[in-house]
């Protein structure tokens, strides 16, 4: 499915960071961001997507492998060399200049004549909204104008590239969603390739085209949020993007290129061929309806151990015969006692057999 | 050719054909070499080479050829061969650093008669006469190869190929080795040197293991005679460092952690250490407790009691040095016991433990880094001082007095000066070393910046006592003393004639009209123009180098960076009298040879203060987040720009906290220029230790009155001049951050 080249294109061939200092940072990382699309760096703290994300921007340069922007090899270039652009986490406006002089200052230190420079920043703060607020100080803005401010000075070099680097972090939860909808909006309308790293599942989800899930340095696993939530392939993406349970099962024969599987005490049927033998199983907590009897549906007899009401629903931690299971039941309304027995049934389509 | 290259050609150019190559008799910028430009002694290096025999100057005019050829064909990085920008880069780095260091070599192998070496003279072609120390053009041409060298060097890709960053390293480099290094290796080397000019480690050792300098007995502790040298240095700088520390500890625990009243008054007392001539605490000291002083007429009036020299010698040094330094562990303390986060003591004492315990098992040991550190700064100021020891000393000999009285007393000794120069080092850059250590362990002290909530809890009643009964007298006593400075300004004679009078401000600071107009007839005039002079055109050198090297520092990553940083702050251990002990045989013969000058004043003002600026520019730099400077790179900008247009702005504060500290920190510099004054270029501090020298304790203490408020206006201008810019929340970036000065 690779596309053409072409100027938002941006691949990393078996990049390596090591700071020397242990274990590397980033050990061996390949990928292919299409021109246009929004793709997401996710995972843990310390899994190595914000030095990948700085290795994007040429804030460092990778000890080895090889980064090609829109074609070009840009492994060596530093970051001032390079086409790209970065919102930063705490938006590093200068405190010293005027949100004109902010915007303006790339253009401005490429040496770029008063005037244009003038015209190029008025034209990017009506495309972000901010239109007579030249003149003010960051200290003066708001979070949330801050950061439109800050995406302003980085959109004005009209970069190939556009990075964020955790950009709602800052930002309290109301305003979140709204932000985060704002800057999907204006990368669709611009048709500009962005990288972007978060640690928040849903705000990866909600924004991303692509998602690439990261953990100790290495890709875990990639493709777009629809995919990785519902047919995630590694229990470490299962978990992390879903919190899924990751049993251990067993599949038990393959017939018509169906595996029937087995889980404590429950079996199905799974859609596709898998090696006879035990398997890792994954299920998301949100599958679970609590029955009375089966109906042909896969069930677990499972025991209460922990409950607690959430308000959305009730978080339930119960012992199964396939081990210990976390729950959630978006449609009770109070907790349950602790030791009462009941079966749980979940539809054979939303098992994963996973690695 | 881009702008960068043309002026570091043009300015080897301009030193080989328009200025001086040798040092003038005359100052440089007095211009009269202009009128004999073709002179012997004024003569530009190519006429050196024509006219007046100076053969070996030639591979310079041919290394700047060399490097223009280069620069006329740059390899086009696009279209050449792999590998050929690099070999390209690597011959301007070899062109760069060839004729920096041949500026050098030449000068060091070449003196004034012919060779320095024998081996030279054996090896190279016979060359008639010699040459003098280095002058304008030499320093030019050694620049100009220096900005070549960082050029190549950031043309092979190091440093991510940003010349600026690889020029700035490169110069302040050269120059720390140059003028802090270069001296103090000299030093050790002289302590080698016998009689004859001989190396010799028996010169060493017969200078090191004088029973003088490590006679130990037990009249040591209480400052009596035949005690070595050594032991008494030692043992006065630890009872300070303990003195201060407990001292500081009480005035600060007052002023961050009780409700006494004169609190807000009590933080001026961290400003007096910057602006307190080293002389003033002494002299005070003697006016209150002299054989003349008022405690002792007093006694002697009332009860009887024949006056004593008890001041002289050790009690009355330990004395003048706990006034002097117990503001500075103040400085630090206060920083120290503000940075224990007080949720820490709310938790403890939420935990059931009473006052005494929280204080006793969770704030002092979060302190005791913060002590630790307060300890060793009294320590080394203490090793360091000069001026308290020198005026109240009496028998009681110390390192620093002694290395003086080596260098002016009747039997001038080099070596002598220089071995104990060499031990006074080793304990001075020992406590530095045990400092860094201190203060490495940051962990402890918890200023995240995220603001800590919590009140810091009261602390216990005996703590509270102890610091009020402490402090408070020590407050009054230090009134007193200031007080008693000015009081004897305008007294006849101290101790017999106590009339007020102006006559120590006439006798220093006369102006009179005479028959050509108004005439500075003052005998202070003199030295008070030149100090003011010299520390005016210091304060924004070390401001240039010192916010320099902390952007290297704190901003850049290089191999090396440790050493780096080590020796920018190098020279806040090396006490004064080793620095002027190092200046005077490091610059006393060519190449570099300006004893006697003023230059070699400033320098050794630029050098010494030098850590201050460093320090003060990590701190501020430390406060501004590192990815405005990543900001800045990924929208196009290099090195020099993010740092003119974005740090610079920001770091105005340190900027201004380096030029007044410079600027203070000149004005009151005696131990190491002591030895680089002449008669033309005599300074305040050294003229009033003449003063002292006379008993003419007035003029000298209506003197310091005179210094004090001229650095006071200076601060205030300064700090009116400048102006603070609003920054919104970025603003609070006092000066006050910066380290604590080693005075003397």
């Amino acid at each position: 499915m690779t596309q053409a080249t072409k100027k938002g294109t941006l691949e990393f061939i078996n990049v390596v960071k090591d700071y020397g200092t242990g274990e590397p940072a980033v050990k061996g990382v390949s990928f292919r961001i299409e021109d246009g699309d929004l793709v997401t760096l996710l995972g843990p703290s310390g899994c190595g997507k914000t030095t990948t994300l700085r290795m994007v921007a040429g804030l460092e340069l990778p000890t080895k492998g090889q980064i090609m922007l829109g074609g070009k090899d840009v492994t060596a270039q530093s970051a001032s060399q390079r086409n790209v652009s970065l919102v930063f986490q705490s938006y590093a406006l200068f405190p010293h200049m005027s949100v004109m002089d902010n915007v303006g200052y790339g253009p401005t230190v490429q040496g770029m004549a008063k005037a244009q420079v003038a015209a190029k920043v008025n034209d990017t703060l009506k495309l972000i909204g901010l239109n007579g607020y030249e003149d003010r100080l960051p200290s003066e803005l708001s979070g949330g104008q801050q950061q439109r401010v800050a995406i302003a000075r980085a959109l004005v070099l009209e970069p190939a590239v556009l990075l964020f680097d955790e950009p709602l972090s800052n930002l309290d939860t109301k305003l979140r969603r709204h932000v985060r909808e704002e800057i999907r909006e204006l990368q669709q309308r611009l048709a500009i390739t962005c990288v972007y790293v978060t640690h928040d599942r849903e705000e990866a989800m909600a924004v991303s085209d692509h998602i690439i899930v990261m953990d100790k340095g290495h890709i875990a696993e990639a493709g777009s949020p629809n995919q990785l939530f519902f047919e995630p392939r590694t229990a470490f993406v299962a978990d992390f993007l879903s919190e899924a349970n990751v049993l251990t099962g067993e599949v038990t024969s393959v017939t018509d290129g169906k595996s029937n599987v087995r889980l404590g005490d429950a079996t199905f049927a799974i859609n596709a061929p898998f090696d006879v033998g035990p398997a890792k199983i994954a299920l998301r907590p949100d599958v679970f309806d609590v029955v009375s009897d089966d109906r042909g549906q896969p069930a677990l007899h499972v025991k209460v151990k922990k409950s607690a009401f959430v308000g959305k629903g009730v978080e339930l931690v119960v012992d199964s015969s396939a081990g210990e299971l976390f729950v959630f039941l978006p449609r009770a309304k109070a907790t349950l006692e602790a030791g009462s027995e009941m079966r749980l049934a979940f539809s054979a389509l939303d098992a994963r057999v996973i690695k | 050719m881009s702008g960068y290259r043309i002026i570091a050609l043009l300015l080897v150019a301009a030193g080989l054909t328009l200025v001086p190559w040798y040092a003038l008799q005359s100052s440089f910028y007095e211009f009269t070499w202009l009128a004999k430009f073709g002179g012997k002694d004024q003569a530009p290096a190519l006429l050196q080479i024509k006219n007046f025999s100076k053969p070996w100057l030639i591979l310079l005019p041919v290394l700047l050829l060399a490097a223009a050829g280069l620069y006329a064909k740059p390899v086009n990085a696009a279209t050449a061969a792999e590998g050929a920008v690099r070999s390209w880069a690597r011959m301007v780095v070899f062109i760069g650093a060839a004729g920096a260091l041949y500026v050098l070599a030449q000068g060091f192998a070449i003196g004034p008669r012919g060779y320095n070496f024998g081996f030279l003279s054996a090896m190279m072609p016979e060359i008639t006469g010699g040459q003098f120390g280095l002058g304008a053009g030499a320093m030019l041409v050694t620049f100009g190869f220096l900005m070549i060298c960082a050029d190549g060097i950031a043309s092979m890709g190091y440093f991510r190929g940003d010349r600026f960053i690889a020029c700035a390293l490169l110069m302040v480099t050269s120059l720390v080795v140059m003028f802090v290094f270069f001296p103090v290796v000299r030093v050790l080397y002289e302590g080698f040197v016998d009689a004859d000019r001989n190396l010799s480690f028996g010169a060493l050792w017969t200078r090191f293991a004088q029973p003088k300098m490590w006679n130990l007995t037990l009249s040591c502790l209480w400052g009596g005679s035949g005690c070595g040298v050594a032991w008494n240095t030692l043992w006065l700088a630890l009872l300070t460092a303990a003195g201060t520390t407990f001292l500081g500890l009480m005035l600060a625990l007052i002023v961050t952690r009780s409700n006494f009243r004169g609190k807000k008054v009590l933080r001026l007392l961290t400003v007096l250490p910057i602006i307190t001539p080293p002389f003033v605490v002494g002299l005070a000291l003697i006016l209150l407790f002299g054989r003349a002083g008022a405690v002792n007429d007093f006694l002697y009036w009332a009860f009887d009691i024949p006056p004593t020299r008890w001041i002289y010698g050790l009690p009355g040094v330990l004395l003048a040095q706990l006034f002097a330094f117990t503001p500075v562990a103040f400085l630090v303390l206060i920083g120290v016991v503000e940075g224990v986060s007080p949720q820490l003591e709310e938790a403890s004492q939420s935990l059931h433990a009473s006052r005494w315990q929280t204080f006793r098992y969770v704030t002092l040991p979060l302190m005791a880094p913060g002590l630790a550190n307060a300890f060793l700064v009294g320590f080394i100021e203490s090793i360091a001082d000069f001026g308290n020891p020198v005026l109240l000393g009496g028998s009681f000999a110390v390192m620093s007095t002694e290395i003086y009285f080596a260098i002016v007393g009747a039997q001038l000794d080099q070596g002598k000066a220089a071995v104990y120069s060499i031990i006074l080092l080793s304990f001075a850059l020992f406590a530095f070393w045990l400092q860094q250590r201190a203060t490495a362990k940051k962990s402890f002290v918890t200023v995240s910046g995220k603001g800590d909530t919590g009140l810091p809890s009261p602390l216990p009643d005996g703590v509270r006592r102890t610091a009020i009964i402490v402090g408070v007298p020590w407050l009054a006593l230090t009134v007193v003393l200031y007080g008693m400075s000015i009081v004897g300004a305008f007294v006849k004679t101290w101790g017999r004639d106590y009339t007020f009078t102006l006559e120590h401000f006439v006798k220093g600071f006369a102006i009179e009209h005479g028959v050509n107009g108004w005439h500075f007839t003052g005998a202070a005039w003199h030295s008070l123009g030149n100090t003011v002079q010299f520390a005016l055109a210091a304060a924004p050198l070390t401001a240039i180098v010192g916010i320099l090297s902390a952007y290297l520092i704190a901003r850049t990553t290089f191999k090396g960076q440790r050493v780096f940083e080590f020796l920018t702050l190098l020279s806040f251990a090396i006490p004064g009298t080793v620095i002027g002990v190092a200046y005077i045989f490091a610059f006393n013969v060519p190449p570099i040879e300006i004893t006697g000058t003023g230059l070699i004043i400033v320098l050794c003002f630029v050098f010494r203060n030098l850590p201050v600026g460093v320090r003060g520019g990590i701190a501020a730099l430390s406060q501004l987040d590192k990815s405005l400077d990543e900001a800045s790179t990924t929208l196009g900008a290099k090195g020099v720009t993010t740092f003119r247009r974005v740090l610079l702005p920001l770091l105005k504060p340190a900027v201004i906290g380096a030029l007044i500290y410079g600027f203070v920190r000149s004005m009151t510099t005696v131990s190491a220029i002591i030895f680089l004054v002449s008669g033309d270029t005599e300074l305040a501090t050294t003229y009033i230790l003449g003063r002292v020298g006379n008993g003419d304790y007035g003029v000298a203490i209506a003197y310091s009155a005179v210094l004090i408020l001229i650095m006071v206006v200076a601060i205030i201008f300064v700090q009116w001049l400048v102006g603070t810019r609003k920054l919104g929340r970025r603003t609070a970036i006092a000066p006050s951050t910066g380290p604590v000065a080693v005075a003397g």
